[in-house]
């Protein structure tokens, strides 16, 4: 069986075909359907443009290729914390990391004296404090853990979930305290239950680029993971400096989900199932699982984003909404196997 | 049984180590010479401190202070990679999180040390389940493993998990195999291979192994350390050791002596 980038060459085959299907699936969604030979004529480079390929390019594929993009991260990270807390239901929504970045985000969008800030410098303000919310919380759910001398990384989980609460409450109160006559509620809301924005293709740029560099150093952390995962003692034998790798991977997942977090809002489960799915078919090794999450991350949520497009026109659902409807049960079903064992 | 004492200069040596946990010491002062070439037998009585001697030469406690050395330079002169690639740890109860098969164990274990922050090796796979390299083959035919490479950890049985974890701490040739109770769940017939290829091995990789069972430790290590209370109360060949009367001491149990064809064997009571 040989395999490039790790995973088996007959799956990395069908992951990237399905990554062009779904974009090109996602592409048709919208609002206003369209057939595949619209959207394959958009892709041809003809001399009389189509007055809907404007449209096509200035809205609709930049948001089909971020909503790639937010899923690729959330499944990326996703591995990544599942490794990190050795549980396969640790999620970066519900260990507080997704909340923490949720927060440094409403943040930036509300705080007065900080909108100035905003409109001077809005690439950056958003994803700086979404970073460090989301960095902060999920070291303060390690650090906690630590303190409370909890081992198992069921407490570990515990500790997340309160943390994720606590945030979530800390900035529900900024949003009726903060908002006023000046900032619109609805925007922070929508952005709560989480939805793709639509950037500038400048913007997508960079954020792609954040992504594919987060991407590639991630990937160096794959073996400290796979160590990881034998115990702590038997980790630090071989090698591994164990606080410091925790430290570092935390740090690199956390400015994943702060990327994700900032262009997709709040939009849980992606973490936990993708890389689940990966592991039932690629096995537990990080290498291939970091990667194949980022590609089924990405895969789904755009086909995900859109339906929340297309479903309800003109209307749109909440991404967060639809990838909760997907990924309640599917948690409770992983929840049932595991009793079950 | 050549007295390694007078052949070799120690592989490991420690002195006057001390280990504190929660306020209470848990190694006061520990002495302990480990030669290559040799299986020395670590026993003594419960909470007698032989884990943590063993974690603090495995790299694994940090908060010791007194003497480590490894071939004469001290311990913390090592760069992390080249002590893990030298001294392996086979912990006394080991599950993995994650539900790996024996290659991967094995392909973990191969990269040994070879890791550091940032610069983790993520080549892949350098283990191929059909034809792994010969030196490879011939640790997994020692160790019975040839046809389980594919099979989950989880689904093996006792006896082909300790076999499958002594070839994970193996396959790098560490010059000291630092081995916790590594028969201590095992049925006897497994308990006799186990100490049969640790002495088998021993002269590539020398092994420090707690043991509980008095009589294997008499019948398979070279040579055998007691610890008690956090020290080390003796060392030395096993004839010695028996007729010193330190077990007794130590363990506070009277012991018979029977004579048994491979040597003298220990009955309490």
């Amino acid at each position: 069986m040989t395999r490039i980038l790790g995973i088996p060459t007959g799956w990395l085959a069908i992951l990237v075909a399905a990554v062009f299907t779904s974009i090109g699936i996602a592409m048709m969604l919208g609002p206003e359907l369209l057939g595949p030979g619209r959207v394959l004529a958009f892709l041809q480079p003809t001399a009389n443009d189509h007055p809907l390929d404007r449209l096509l390019f200035d809205w609709r594929l930049p948001r089909v290729l971020t909503a790639f993009l937010v899923g690729g991260l959330l499944g990326a990270a996703g591995a990544i914390f599942q490794g990190i807390f050795r549980n396969p239901l640790a999620d970066p929504f519900l260990i507080g990391t997704a909340p923490g970045a949720a927060l440094g985000a409403t943040l930036a969008l509300l705080v007065p004296g900080l909108a100035v800030f905003q409109a001077i410098s809005p690439l950056l303000l958003l994803p700086i404090l979404s970073f460090l919310g989301a960095f902060g919380a999920t070291l303060a759910v390690l650090l906690l853990a630590r303190l409370a001398q909890v081992r198992d990384t069921a407490g570990l989980l515990l500790a997340g979930v309160a943390m994720a609460a606590f945030l979530g409450a800390a900035r529900s109160y900024l949003m009726l305290a903060l908002a006023d006559e000046t900032i619109s509620l609805q925007v922070v809301l929508s952005w709560t239950l989480g939805g793709v924005q639509t950037p500038f293709w400048h913007e997508l740029a960079l954020a792609a680029l954040a992504a594919l560099i987060l991407l590639l150093m991630v990937r160096r952390l794959a073996y400290g993971l796979d160590v990881l995962g034998l115990g702590d003692e038997v980790a630090r034998n071989m090698g591994l400096p164990v606080e410091r790798f925790v430290m570092i991977a935390t740090l690199l997942a956390s400015a994943m989900v702060a990327l994700a977090v900032t262009w997709g809002g709040t939009i849980g489960f992606v973490g936990l199932i993708v890389p689940h799915l990966v592991r039932w078919t690629l096995g537990p090794r990080h290498a291939p699982l970091i990667l194949a999450s980022a590609l089924l991350g990405g895969i789904l949520l755009t086909l995900l984003d859109g339906l929340a497009r297309s479903l309800l026109p003109p209307a749109e659902i909440p991404l967060g909404v639809l990838t909760a409807l997907i990924g309640a049960p599917f948690f409770m079903l992983l929840l049932a196997k595991r009793r079950h064992q | 049984m050549t007295d390694p004492t007078t052949t070799y200069r120690p592989l490991a040596h420690l002195s006057g180590l001390r280990l504190a946990k929660g306020g209470r010491p848990v190694l006061d002062g520990v002495a302990l010479d480990v030669f290559a070439g040799e299986l020395l037998a670590l026993i003594g009585p419960n909470g007698a401190g032989k884990s943590s001697a063993l974690k603090c030469l495995g790299g694994i406690e940090e908060a010791w202070s007194g003497r480590i050395e490894l071939e004469g330079r001290p311990l913390a002169a090592f760069p992390t990679g080249e002590r893990a690639r030298r001294i392996a740890y086979l912990p006394q109860f080991f599950a993995p999180h994650w539900e790996l098969s024996v290659a991967d164990l094995l392909d973990i274990g191969q990269r040994r040390g070879l890791m550091s922050l940032g610069s983790g090796d993520i080549g892949w796979p350098a283990l191929s389940t059909s034809d792994p390299p010969a030196r490879l083959n011939q640790l997994l035919r020692d160790l019975e493993l040839t046809g389980l490479l594919d099979r989950r950890f989880a689904s093996l049985s006792g006896g082909e998990r300790a076999r499958a974890l002594l070839a994970q701490a193996l396959v790098t040739r560490p010059s000291l195999l630092l081995a916790d109770e590594p028969i201590a769940s095992l049925d006897p017939a497994h308990q006799l291979r186990t100490m049969q290829y640790l002495r088998r091995c021993r002269h590539e990789t020398a092994a420090l192994v707690v043991l509980h069972d008095l009589n294997l430790a008499l019948r398979f290590a070279d040579r055998i350390a007691v610890m008690a209370d956090g020290r080390m109360v003796a060392c030395g060949q096993r004839d010695d050791i028996v007729a010193s009367g330190v077990l007794t001491e130590v363990f506070g149990v009277r012991f018979e002596a029977h004579v048994t064809s491979w040597g003298q064997a220990l009955l309490p009571g």
